[in-house]
């Protein structure tokens, strides 16, 4: 190849509330740094072409894939993913919701699963089902364990609270 | 792949950048640019992200004109109550693209100048080592179609043409065609408009230079007007087979249209005007018998060699008989 020099940048993300500095290469994305680097695991690299959500993370307040974001491109963000949901070793609602209606299978979709959920819930607090299945699709579950989350979404439908 | 990335906060900024490099891009919300990287279809020198240019985002209504700036995002276009009340092709359009998370970044303007999609040239970076044992085809520089070589089939155009045999992929450039929608393309030397309908050349290449960047969408908004879009897609978030925006206007009078537009997407290079049915509807007034009919006209020249191109064929009918259908009672 003919320029293979990698070139860094060092970028600031606030994960979870905590403001940290990354040295991240410009071809780097927002997955590698936020697993290898930040290891913040709940962040899964699936498909790495934005089709299976597992790698979801709230950036901005909007869910996105993380595998479509460079590092250098979410400069000064402020991210929300799995690991920060849990407060005072309390579950985050949609956690709760996931675990009572045993929306788990393998559980290796489940972050982006919730993450997606979370940031659905947290735009509308009470969506229709077929705006679940909207919000949803690409997000892929292997074991086909799609109904439990619905069914996990839907109990949420109304009478969801965001924590502050 | 190495590069540089900057984040100018105007224009101008952004223009400089592009000249003082040999091989810079823009990037707007990335979902098309970092899959080509990965494809290795692009190996620029530096990435200019728009991201940072306020004046390139927003929706606005100035007179009988909505202006869409290029760094819009999807998901702003399809929540936006202006565009659901004045151009309902619109925000539908926009909701038939890839998933929620994918348009929370991805732009109007990234995915008016997105690069031509084909299994044989850039989709998945998982196979490239397949496609590197292959012929190179025209988009890598080669002298051949490889899909050209096979039957035709549901990811390829279905009308007869020399060349890559690749359909335009782009649902808002099919749904801007068909409301008469101009694109302003900015460069150093100044600005220049476009309409979309002739923004695409046969292989899907957007006619935009290196030195140009678009930086806005004009549609006009027309009175008695209705549009719609339709598409089919064989499962959630892929690519549309098959996609028809139409929009009408109607003459005081209840049913008879004045003017018509029909646009596809995934049958042609380019969006594919549908001549024939718009110039039957013109006829007569608009029924549901004679939207049937018309229906029937679309695409008859092509040459239906296999099952793949019928069912094609026969879905692009389906959808132009639903969006017409609908355009005519969304009217407003």
């Amino acid at each position: 190849m003919e320029n293979t020099e990698k070139i860094y940048r060092q970028i600031t993300l606030t994960v979870n509330g905590f403001a940290q500095t990354f040295l991240v290469t410009t071809d780097e994305i927002l997955t590698d740094t936020l697993r290898d680097k930040g290891g913040y695991t709940s962040v899964k690299r699936g498909c790495d072409g934005g089709e299976c959500g597992c790698c979801t993370v709230i950036m901005n307040k909007k869910a996105v894939s993380s595998c479509m974001v460079l590092s250098v491109q979410a400069d000064g963000a402020n991210i929300t993913t799995l690991e920060g949901l849990e407060k005072d070793n309390q579950l985050d609602p949609v956690q709760q919701a996931f675990l009572d209606h045993a929306a788990v299978q393998c559980g290796f979709c489940t972050p982006g699963m919730i993450m997606t959920a979370k940031a659905l819930l947290d735009e509308n607090p009470n969506p229709t089902e077929e705006e679940i299945v909207e919000a949803m699709e690409n997000n892929y579950c292997r074991c086909t364990g799609f109904i439990s989350v619905k069914e996990a979404i839907k109990s949420l439908a109304g009478n969801y609270e965001p924590r502050a | 792949m190495s590069f540089e990335y900057y984040r100018p906060q105007t224009v101008e900024e952004a223009l400089m950048l592009l000249s003082e490099h040999t091989d810079a891009k823009f990037y707007a919300g990335g979902s098309d640019v970092l899959p080509q990287l990965r494809a290795e279809v692009y190996d620029p020198d530096a990435l200019i992200s728009l991201e940072g240019i306020d004046s390139l985002k927003g929706i606005k209504c100035e007179g009988e004109t909505v202006t869409i700036g290029a760094m819009t995002t999807l998901r702003d276009i399809e929540n936006s109550e202006l565009l659901k009340d004045v151009l309902p092709a619109l925000p539908e359009a926009a909701r038939t693209i890839a998933s929620q998370k994918i348009r929370n970044l991805a732009t109007i303007g990234g995915n008016l100048c997105q690069k031509v999609k084909c299994p044989y040239f850039n989709q998945s970076h998982q196979t490239k080592f397949m496609r590197d044992t292959i012929e190179p085809c025209y988009k890598r520089k080669g002298r051949v179609c490889v899909a050209a070589q096979y039957e035709k089939d549901l990811l390829h155009i279905v009308v007869d043409r020399p060349g890559c045999q690749a359909p335009m992929p782009s649902d808002m450039g099919t749904a801007l065609s068909s409301l008469g929608a101009t694109l302003v393309l900015r460069s150093a030397d100044g600005t220049r408009e476009i309409l979309c309908n002739e923004f695409y050349m046969a292989g899907a290449e957007p006619r935009i230079k290196k030195a140009e960047l678009l930086t806005e969408v004009r549609v006009p908004v027309k009175k008695n007007m209705g549009s719609a879009y339709m598409s089919y897609m064989p499962s959630p978030g892929v690519f549309s087979v098959v996609s028809a925006a139409v929009s009408l206007t109607f003459a005081e009078d209840k049913d008879v249209l004045d003017t018509a537009a029909v646009y596809l997407g995934g049958v042609d290079g380019k969006p594919y005007p549908a001549e024939k049915p718009v110039a039957y509807l013109m006829e007569g007034p608009l029924t549901e018998e004679r939207i049937h009919a018309a229906s029937k006209l679309l695409l008859d020249e092509v040459n239906a060699v296999n099952d793949d191109v019928l069912f094609k064929v026969a879905k692009a009918r389906d959808i132009f008989r639903k969006a017409v259908t609908l355009a005519w009672q969304g009217r407003r």
